[in-house]
């Protein structure tokens, strides 16, 4: 197959961008992309066989670090603690049942560097610990130390623990639940909506009851009415306050500056935390974790990951964390190895074949080469105002990247260089093929230094 | 599969920069076609040596700059240069004019300050520019359009003839029948009379001047289709000839004896070529969708000012070339707000 992804195209209210305030968008710049979503949406979400296996569990997410608390040759039980974690550290469970082998790195698909993880040889019987019914959380304070301890982090893509996010809400007037699922290819969010939106609403009902939230927003974008219309059967079926709000289908629809500017109208200033304005923004996976952990008891063990492009059974597959990539292969039916992790637009090409999955790993595209724009040589800079005109967060690609390149720290400052939100739509759209995100990603790192 | 998204006809992408500069060269076409029809095989000759004479330039300093020649000769962008120049020089004008004027674009506005995407003037009318103010005689001579010399029928200076003309072996004396002023010229000198009275002594004025409508309009249907290819944004071509068309509407009224009307304005001289093909040249544009409104319209108001009380008939070349001075300028106050700021940046306070 031909090249068939980087089709994308200025949003056609781009035109009239000028006016863009008086028309009422909430948000300028964007892009249309070929979604490339019925690939992997057609089949219900399938459980992973189990089966003997190895896993590696990751005990580190994000900058946050669990203690391990077994030992080689140990027999642990499926959703027993293996790692220890506080009130920043997210708790880490076992995600089946067998003999930890060893604690020693590995590769997460979606992450850089190697982690340490507990690796457990699994003896395919899934055996669950015995889940004490959990007396509800009935504080705010109570659900964050649980969450922690459940080993909640947000599922859309950063993995920050959900209960440091709930620990840091203040007086919260709206709950926003994520829903948009912009990036192409990836389907594991509406599979969810499709098939649970019961735990959702209801998990959403009692977060914002917690919260004390005014209003409880979800917003979905409007290329899945199906899972709109199973959201919404399940809020009346459920009496809830829920509302669902469908969003434009421009990509990144599902960034959190660009969602909390549609779905309850306030701004979001650069490196300000979503609480600073009285708003809790959760993942609707994350959402749907935490209704599992605070309903069933059962910690965050899981994941429903959508496995794509040339395979032949693509699909959502609810799989174990700490699975090999390579187990999933055979799953999918894929034979290559040329894989990219995650969406097109913010993903990465899985370089380890030995990876597993983490908690953030949310796609997995096979035969990146058959459907993912390859890197060209880059050109120069024509000034054509494409990359500004898509920047939802209207900054200057083109200026920032001049000043990157030129190691201008005091111009990436004045250009607002931290307001990136490294959506990608600039380097899609330039012309010249600039690395522009990449380039901005390394000025970051470069002003941190 | 498509490379287009089928449910939506305007989503087209607009693609690389060899493309959009492939684009350009192909919304050209209507008007190469068009000149080539009123004004004989001079324009076909003109644009290809000049982009001859582009090709070798651009592959001499790429080789000189040590960069890949062919990556860069891909591109397009010194053939665009070269059509635009080969557009705007006279059809009958002689090989050395075109030798300069691209060596001009080429070498010195282009790549002396830095090749493609930094040059801060337009190459092609840099070499306009020069060549006016250098060669005014040659500048000026241009070609009669065929319905001033003929009845019936297509009566343009052969082929052959043209080459000889351009190329020298033959004298421009010998071709006196096939030249005249442009009707921007007539307008100018017209002596004592009132812009009715020229209209109807001068046989360009008179005869003549709807060849260059029909040129003006098949820049347009060019313009158009990069519009709709989105290779350009609609800001500075509308707000060039808004302003234009407004400026020229005032005076008309004001005083329709002294001042040509606003459709003379819109269709006469480089007025169409330069508000599709040349002020949308983004490298040296203002940026931002508000900032080329004012880049535009800026363009449109210089062109009438120096075509009324300038010493060129024509002023394309010139407003665009101090639209380019400006364009820095406007950049600076007219960035978008950031998401999330109260107050856009403006200007070069360092407050950082």
């Amino acid at each position: 197959m031909s090249t068939p992804y980087p089709t994308q195209s200025l949003d056609s209210s781009q035109y009239f961008d000028t006016f863009g305030d008086l028309l009422g968008r909430p948000w300028r710049g964007g892009l249309r992309l070929r979604d490339h979503k019925h690939l992997s949406s057609g089949n219900a979400i399938r459980p992973f066989p189990s089966g003997a296996t190895a896993l590696a569990i990751p005990l580190e997410q994000g900058r946050s670090r669990a203690r391990p608390c077994v030992e080689p040759g140990q027999r642990v039980l499926k959703g027993e603690v293996i790692g220890v974690g506080d009130e920043r550290n997210l708790w880490v469970h076992a995600s089946s049942s067998g003999i930890v082998k060893a604690i020693a790195p590995v590769t997460v698909a979606d992450r850089d560097a190697p982690v340490q993880a507990v690796h457990i040889a699994t003896d395919g019987r899934d055996e669950w610990i015995a889940r004490p019914t959990p007396g509800q959380p009935r504080t705010l304070a109570e659900l964050a130390d649980f969450s922690m301890r459940m080993g909640l982090a947000g599922l859309g893509g950063a993995g920050f623990p959900t209960g440091v996010k709930l620990a840091g809400a203040g007086l919260t007037d709206f709950l926003l639940i994520n829903g948009a699922e912009c990036e192409p290819f990836i389907t594991c969010d509406d599979a969810l909506m499709r098939e649970r939106a019961d735990m959702i609403v209801r998990a959403a009902d009692f977060l914002a009851d917690l919260l004390g939230a005014g209003r409880t927003l979800i917003g979905v974008e409007g290329n899945k009415p199906e899972a709109v219309r199973a959201v919404k059967q399940s809020i009346t079926r459920a009496g809830s306050r829920l509302k669902v709000r469908r969003l434009p289908e421009r990509y990144p629809a599902g960034g959190q500056p660009m969602l909390i500017r549609a779905l309850c109208g306030r701004r979001l200033a650069p490196g300000q935390l979503p609480a600073a304005i009285g708003v809790q923004v959760l993942n609707v996976a994350s959402l749907h974790a935490l209704g599992r952990a605070v309903f069933a008891g059962e910690p965050l063990i899981n994941r429903i990951l959508t496995l794509t492009g040339s395979c032949a059974h693509p699909g959502n597959i609810e799989a174990p964390i700490g699975l090999a990539v390579r187990d999933l292969a055979r799953f999918a039916g894929a034979e290559t190895t040329d894989i990219h992790v995650g969406g097109p637009m913010m993903g990465r090409a899985l370089d380890d074949a030995r990876a597993v999955i983490g908690k953030t790993t949310g796609c997995l595209i096979y035969g990146a080469r058959d459907w993912l724009p390859q890197p060209e040589p880059a050109g120069d800079c024509i000034r054509c105002n494409r990359c500004v005109d898509v920047c939802p967060m209207a900054l200057q690609p083109m200026s920032l990247y001049a000043a990157v390149q030129d190691g201008q720290h005091r111009a990436l400052k004045t250009l607002n260089l931290d307001a990136c939100i490294e959506c990608g739509a600039c380097s899609l759209s330039c012309p010249a093929r600039l690395p522009l995100r990449d380039s901005f990603r390394q000025g970051k790192r470069d002003l941190q230094s | 599969m498509a490379l287009i998204r089928s449910s939506s006809p305007h989503l087209h992408n607009a693609g690389s920069t060899p493309k959009i500069m492939r684009l350009l060269l192909i919304a050209a076409l209507p008007g190469i076609a068009a000149m080539t029809f009123f004004f004989g095989w001079g324009t076909l000759i003109q644009i290809g040596w000049a982009m001859l004479l582009a090709l070798g330039f651009e592959a001499a300093v790429m080789k000189l700059r040590r960069r890949p020649v062919a990556f860069y000769l891909r591109d397009s962008s010194a053939l665009v240069t070269a059509l635009l120049l080969g557009l705007a020089l006279p059809p009958f004008s002689p090989w050395w004019l075109t030798l300069v004027g691209v060596f001009v674009a080429i070498v010195i506005a282009k790549h002396l300050y830095g090749g493609l995407g930094n040059n801060p003037f337009n190459p092609a009318m840099v070499a306009y520019a020069l060549l006016l103010v250098s060669f005014p005689v040659d500048m000026t001579r241009w070609t009669a359009p065929f319905v001033l010399h003929a009845d019936d029928g297509w009566q343009v200076l052969g082929l052959i003839d043209t080459f000889k003309v351009i190329f020298g072996a033959l004298d421009h004396s010998a071709i006196d029948a096939f030249t005249s002023a442009t009707p921007l010229d007539e307008l100018r000198h017209r002596g004592g009379l009132t812009t009715e009275e020229a209209f109807r002594e001068s046989r360009v004025l008179a005869d003549g001047v709807g060849a260059w409508h029909a040129v003006a309009a098949a820049y347009f249907m060019g313009g158009v289709f990069l519009l709709y290819r989105k290779v350009f944004t609609w800001h500075t071509p509308l707000a060039m000839l808004g302003s234009l068309a407004a400026i020229s509407t005032l005076f008309y009224l004001f005083a329709p004896d002294n001042f040509a009307d606003p459709f003379f304005h819109l269709t006469m001289g480089a007025t169409m070529l330069g508000a599709f093909f040349i002020a949308t040249d983004p490298v040296t544009a203002a940026t931002s969708n508000r900032g080329k409104l004012y880049y535009g319209a800026g363009i449109g108001v210089l062109v009438y000012v120096i075509r009324t009380w300038g010493s060129y008939p024509d002023a394309v070349a010139f407003a665009v070339l101090l639209m380019n001075l400006a364009a820095p300028f406007i950049d600076q106050y007219t960035q978008p707000r950031t998401y999330g700021h109260a107050k856009p940046k403006r200007g070069l306070k360092e407050d950082a």
